[in-house]
């Protein structure tokens, strides 16, 4: 594989015409990674058929199983090569052409002021070349999605530029692109460093993000699920080679296992804290030219930027393991990021600040939202969520249960509903103190959570939608719960007074109608 | 930063921003009714045959059920449907301001949407059989903020849903204008 075919130096002015520009031979690479990640993540089943031959095929399984990996090995190649040769790529106006696919070949068009994300990276096997990954994201459909794997830093940089550049008029399109090259240079000098962060606070976001929780928590329950099949032969071991060497006292067996779940844990932690090492290394957020960027990474660097107009909210998230810590980690969010949730396969990565304290986290919403008061406390919601929660939600299907389990077992079931209302009651009374809201009348805090908790501050001016609902009992109190829309989330306040309610609603409508600023 | 320079208030400007709260909302068709009875009569009638067959050939025996009364079982749920159906379609509407979009519907339980037509990315119309029978039609409202539809206005006379999509694509369109 050799230098880059592209010279950097007048690549962007290449690529603006109308002939078809290759990526560099090492993209090769790239696609055959790509594949293999591919088929990691979506075909984990087609080991068991390589197992299954394993097993099945006697003497000759070596020689079968070497075929079939030479074979896999030759189309990998293959396939990386012909997706390297169809893959091409031009720039025309105010938009990025693609032509990409071995067998279904498909054409992408896609302007810039879709573009909503550049994200640069730069994986382990491109570095001896001196090549990134380009991402360009669109506000719409993973389909749209583009990335430029195996292009100079130079011209990655060039594009990013041009692309979050906005066009003063579409007519003078080609001069625009033009002045962004030589604008691109002065732009790294007045580059602001907001945060830059030491490994120390990359071990704390470890540590405290919530993640490994509930991994633990789900790899806890899949165990226990699984409990006939390894009960029997923890069993087994236990006896035979536990207690001969430490004695049958449960003293000593309990603290072994109590020894045992504190290993995991620490071993879990040990494993979040190098993930979060790996991920956020050398974490640094700058801003320059209306836009943020992140760098971080240690074995792909990548790079990403969000024009600052684009973001919709902030969300302040604090998990309970950060309160001991305290730390906050931030995320920004943006068009589109809140409805991928419900849709696996087309997540995107939120672009997430870890591990901060308020000196950071005050003054950068208050740049990005304007003034906040940060020293009053957040309204409190009616103590009625509470209540009617309990009342309409679990009473009913506690009864239920406990007539069914009454029946079946005699007096003792009816105990149950009692059991289960003492855990229900208390973490409805939680998460009743954990909400809150404040609002000047241009920009919101909306807090929620139950140990922990997430504030998302936003302006009114980027609602998209409002709904406020009232159920009969909240008629009958003046209360309203009020559903705000925003393009990265979906926010709601149960049981605010109505006046509240209808005051945050028309306040919404009046700064989301009279502002002239975009809010996207 | 103390509160009272961060505390923005603007007594004059906050006055002076409409309410949404009494709003006058424009009703429905009226063949909202119907198309309502034929659709939840279709859902009722389903179980309904189930029932009468199954009970007819003698498929479901309890000591609680003998005679002919049980065929009338299923006549107690007619009950609520012809008195809900006229009650829940007389608490729809919705109303068109300046700037914005609104919603209601619920007998018990309301809910107001509310949308700003600078929000709007585009809108649909759309006519199930039902609504092709009334000559009726559903307007669905789509923002950047939700996966579905964010606001839809059922039964809307067909040249209504027409108008109404008309004229909110054009304030739409105004509100664009005027931000750029």
């Amino acid at each position: 594989m050799n230098a880059p075919e592209v010279k950097p130096a007048d690549g962007l002015q290449k690529l603006v015409g109308n002939e078809w520009h290759r990526l560099a031979p090492a993209a090769i690479v790239h696609f055959m990674v790509k594949f293999v990640l591919g088929v990691a993540k979506n075909g984990i089943q087609n080991v068991a058929y390589l197992g299954g031959i394993a097993v099945f095929t006697g003497d000759n399984r070596w020689w079968i199983l070497g075929l079939i990996a030479s074979g896999a090995l030759i189309t990998l190649i293959v396939s990386g090569v012909l997706a390297y040769l169809s893959f091409k790529f031009r720039m025309e106006g105010q938009s990025f052409l693609i032509k990409r696919g071995v067998l279904n070949k498909k054409r992408l068009t896609l302007s810039f002021d879709r573009i909503q994300n550049v994200a640069i990276k730069e994986p382990i096997y491109f570095r001896p070349f001196g090549l990134v990954a380009l991402g360009l994201e669109s506000a719409g459909s993973s389909d749209e999605e583009i990335s430029l794997a195996g292009i100079p830093r130079t011209l990655a940089e060039q594009i990013r530029t041009t692309v979050l550049q906005k066009p003063a008029a579409p007519a003078k399109a080609k001069a625009a692109t033009k002045e962004a090259v030589t604008e691109s240079q002065p732009s790294q000098e007045n580059e602001e460093l907001l945060l830059a962060q030491p490994i120390s606070e990359l071990v704390r976001y470890g540590l405290s993000n919530n993640n490994i929780w509930v991994i633990a928590g789900l790899a806890t329950g899949a165990f226990f699920q699984q409990a006939e099949a390894w009960e029997g032969a923890v069993e087994d071991f236990v006896r035979s080679t536990v207690i001969p060497v430490v004695g049958d006292s449960p003293v000593i067996l309990g603290s072994l296992l109590g020894g045992v779940v504190l290993f995991i844990v620490l071993f879990l932690m040990t494993l979040s804290v190098l993930g979060a090492i790996i991920i956020y290394y050398n974490f640094r957020l700058t801003f320059a030219d209306g836009r943020y960027h992140r760098t971080k990474g240690l074995f792909e660097r990548q790079e990403t930027s969000v024009p600052e107009s684009k973001i919709q909210s902030l969300q302040i998230n604090q998990p309970w393991p950060a309160l001991l810590l305290k730390r906050w980690h931030i995320t920004i969010k943006q068009v589109g990021f809140g409805k991928t949730e419900h849709q696996p396969g087309s997540q995107r990565p939120s672009f997430i600040i870890p591990s901060v304290t308020p000196e950071f986290f005050r003054p950068f919403t208050e740049r990005l939202l304007g003034p906040i008061d940060w020293g009053t406390q957040l309204s409190r919601v009616s103590k009625r969520y509470v209540w009617t929660s309990f009342l309409y939600w679990f009473l009913p299907p506690m009864v239920i249960a406990a007539l069914i389990i009454g029946y079946f077992t005699g007096t003792k079931g009816f105990i149950f509903p009692f059991v289960f209302s003492l855990v229900i009651l208390p973490t409805l009374i939680l998460r009743h103190r954990r909400f809150g809201y404040w609002t000047n009348g241009k920009t919101a805090l909306v807090r929620s959570g139950l140990i922990g908790n997430q504030t998302s501050a936003f302006a009114f001016r980027k609602v998209q939608t409002v709904i406020l609902k009232q159920s009969p009992s909240q008629r009958r109190r003046d209360l309203a719960t009020l559903t705000i829309q925003l393009a990265g989330q979906t926010l709601t306040i149960p049981f605010m007074p109505l006046e509240d309610a209808a005051y945050w609603r028309d306040q919404i409508l009046y700064e989301a109608e009279t502002s002239k600023l975009a809010w996207m | 930063m103390t509160a009272s320079e961060s505390f923005i208030n603007e007594p004059m400007k906050a006055a002076d921003i409409p309410t949404a709260t009494h709003l006058t909302f424009d009703r429905l068709d009226e063949r909202h009714t119907r198309v309502l009875l034929t659709e939840w009569l279709i859902v009722w009638l389903i179980p309904t045959v189930a029932w009468t067959v199954l009970y007819g050939f003698g498929a479901i025996k309890s000591s609680l059920l003998s005679g002919f009364w049980p065929h009338l079982l299923p006549l107690a749920l007619l009950v609520p449907i012809l008195v809900l159906a006229p009650l829940y379609a007389r608490h729809c509407g919705f109303a068109v301001r300046d700037h914005d979009i609104h919603y209601k519907n619920g007998i018990l339980w309301r809910k107001q949407v509310a949308l700003p037509f600078n929000r709007i990315q585009h809108v649909e119309t759309e006519q199930n059989p039902f609504e092709r029978l009334h000559g009726l039609a559903t307007l669905k409202f789509f923002t950047a903020g939700g996966g579905s539809a964010d606001m839809k206005i059922p039964a809307l006379a067909t040249h209504q849903a027409n108008d109404l999509k008309a004229l909110v694509l054009e304030k739409a369109g105004e509100a664009a204008d005027e931000r750029a």
